[in-house]
């Protein structure tokens, strides 16, 4: 086994020294903890555990959140892959640990890399709509975020010492550092510099092309971004069409009704004409998709609290939102008694002055302030009050 | 400074922090573990353990044996004062690259719902991929420049 310190003794660039290695570390640390927290804010605001109560407020929150969670995703790659060229000749180091404790953190560093290059291949092709593995990606996703996370936490416990003392800046001697640098160790510094330039220029590349799918005036600039918010029917990106939920029938169907029923005093069905003769709400909201783009509209639609009111529901309600299509995940949401009774939580018909377009959810879909794209259900039919 | 020895040094300093670490990151990991496997039906836990260590693999018996062999291949036949605007080229153009991909190749792309990859991106990477080539080339002209105007003698001008 002589051959692999062999090799690693032939990694002779100052690109594999310490320094670069904890600089690229800690901006990763940073990026990873933005995804990670960004990521479980998503997760809990679709699936909210029980003592999670999603806030109406700030309305574009999620917006936020899910844009940098997408944003620091992909800038994540090139930070990645530089970090793991820097360190590479410690692979090869032998013997590979010298105790079981360093056995542990060795072995971590398998879900540590394996994970974070399966979460940035995930999440990029989820952006893209592309799935081409055996597995369920919002899932497998979120319960490898975690073992990736934990595996960073002993990684990072482990590199605490040595990242400090490389990135603590030594004390320079009365003449002065240049006068005693070699020309070699000139040259390795002028190598490090570069290097790290061309991270940092390649995240800024990656961040500059894809970031205006979120943040609108630099959208022209997005030409490498899987949406444009200002492409798709009536001016903005659709995520499900009404041909892929099957509703392109029942949606335009002239007997729809919405039923207001449950936990109510009476149960109301109301035609279209109805919907439109109650009191009209105009709202600008952000939609903010799970992908990570995002776009404000100006949608207008009847109050959801005007409706509860109106069928006698308790103050504290919680509503489910059913949709018109009859499968896939996703058909229902639910809208806690915060964002029920929030006055910007709408039954939109609406959006710019338009009739809504059906893959825009005609004839209502639901438009609430922070809320996850997934969750502004389309073509609603019912509200199911508990 | 620190160089390429720092590799060969032994395992990390046992601090609090090295044990903090230790004990807290396996707790998480555990967690996260116990849910992949809760969660079998969705995760399918042998398929996703395959493609995470594939994951590794490819990364390490692949793509770090290209990127070996151009950064050799640099070395060898560019000169110092522009090997690093063509590396920044060279990479900017593999992440450009690498990023579109999926669009490029039309996986995920839905005839029902144009808004999704609604641009051409073969004309879009292109002209990415030209901007990051104009501005390595920016960077290689300044470097020769910067260069030239270090050889040069101070000349004091009355």
């Amino acid at each position: 086994m002589k051959l692999l310190p062999r090799l690693q003794s032939r990694f002779t660039s100052p690109l594999h020294a310490e320094r670069p290695a904890a600089l690229l570390g800690a901006a990763l640390g940073i990026s990873f903890t933005v995804c990670f927290v960004t990521g479980l804010y998503s997760h809990w605001a679709q699936h909210p555990p029980s003592w999670f109560t999603l806030p109406a407020r700030p309305a574009g929150l999620y917006r936020v959140t899910q844009g940098l969670h997408v944003a620091t995703g992909i800038a994540t790659i090139p930070l990645l892959l530089a970090k793991l060229w820097t360190v590479f000749p410690k692979l090869l180091r032998w013997p590979p640990f010298d105790d079981v404790a360093h056995a542990l953190e060795r072995v971590s560093l398998v879900p540590l890399i394996g994970g974070s290059l399966l979460l940035l291949f995930t999440g990029l092709a989820n952006i893209n709509d592309w799935y081409p593995w055996p597995f369920n990606f919002v899932v497998t996703h979120y319960w490898t975020a975690w073992i990736t996370v934990g595996a960073l936490i002993v990684h990072v416990g482990a590199k605490w010492t040595t990242t400090w003392h490389a990135l603590t800046p030594r004390p320079r001697t009365a003449a002065g550092p240049s006068t005693e640098m070699s020309a070699a160790e000139r040259a390795g510094i002028v190598e490090r510099r570069n290097f790290l330039a061309t991270v940092a220029g390649a995240v800024g590349l990656l961040t500059l092309v894809t970031i205006g799918e979120t943040v609108a005036p630099l959208q022209k600039l997005a030409l490498l971004a899987p949406r444009r918010p200002d492409v798709g029917p009536q001016g903005f990106p659709v995520n499900r069409s009404a041909v892929a939920a099957g509703v392109t029938t029942t949606a335009r169907d002239p007997g729809f009704t919405l039923r207001v029923e449950g936990n109510v005093r009476r149960t109301l069905t109301l035609t279209l004409d109805d919907l439109v003769r109650l009191p009209q709400t105009s709202a600008t909201l952000p939609i903010a998709c799970v992908d990570g783009w995002s776009t404000s509209q100006r949608w207008t639609g009847i109050r959801v609290r005007d409706l509860l009111d109106l069928a006698g529901a308790p103050h504290g309600a919680h509503v489910t939102v059913e949709s018109l299509q009859q499968r896939r995940s996703y058909r229902t949401s639910e809208l806690d008694h915060v964002q029920a009774r929030d006055p910007d939580t709408l039954l939109a018909t609406r959006v710019n002055g338009e009739v809504l377009h059906v893959d825009h959810g005609y004839p209502l879909r639901l438009i609430g302030p922070d809320r996850p794209g997934v969750m502004q259900t389309k073509w609603v039919a019912r509200l199911v009050v508990r | 400074m620190s160089d390429i020895s720092d590799l060969e040094s032994a395992a990390e300093p046992r601090t609090r922090a090295f044990w903090i670490g230790l004990v807290v990151g396996l707790a998480v990991m555990t967690y996260g573990i116990r849910g992949l496997l809760v969660d079998a039906a969705a995760t399918r836990p042998t398929r996703a353990a395959e493609w995470l260590v594939g994951a590794d693999l490819l990364h390490d018996l692949v793509l770090v044996p290209i990127v070996l062999a151009i950064g050799w291949l640099t070395r060898r036949v560019v000169p110092r004062t522009l090997r690093w605007p063509l590396r920044g080229a060279l990479i900017g153009t593999a992440l450009s690259v690498a990023v579109v991909w999926i669009p490029l190749r039309g996986y995920g792309r839905l005839a029902d719902n144009p808004s999704l990859a609604p641009l051409d991106y073969g004309k879009a990477v292109v002209a990415v991929v030209a901007g990051v080539w104009c501005a390595c080339a920016l960077w290689g002209a300044l470097a020769v420049i910067g260069k030239r105007r270090a050889r040069e003698p101070d000349v004091e001008h009355s």
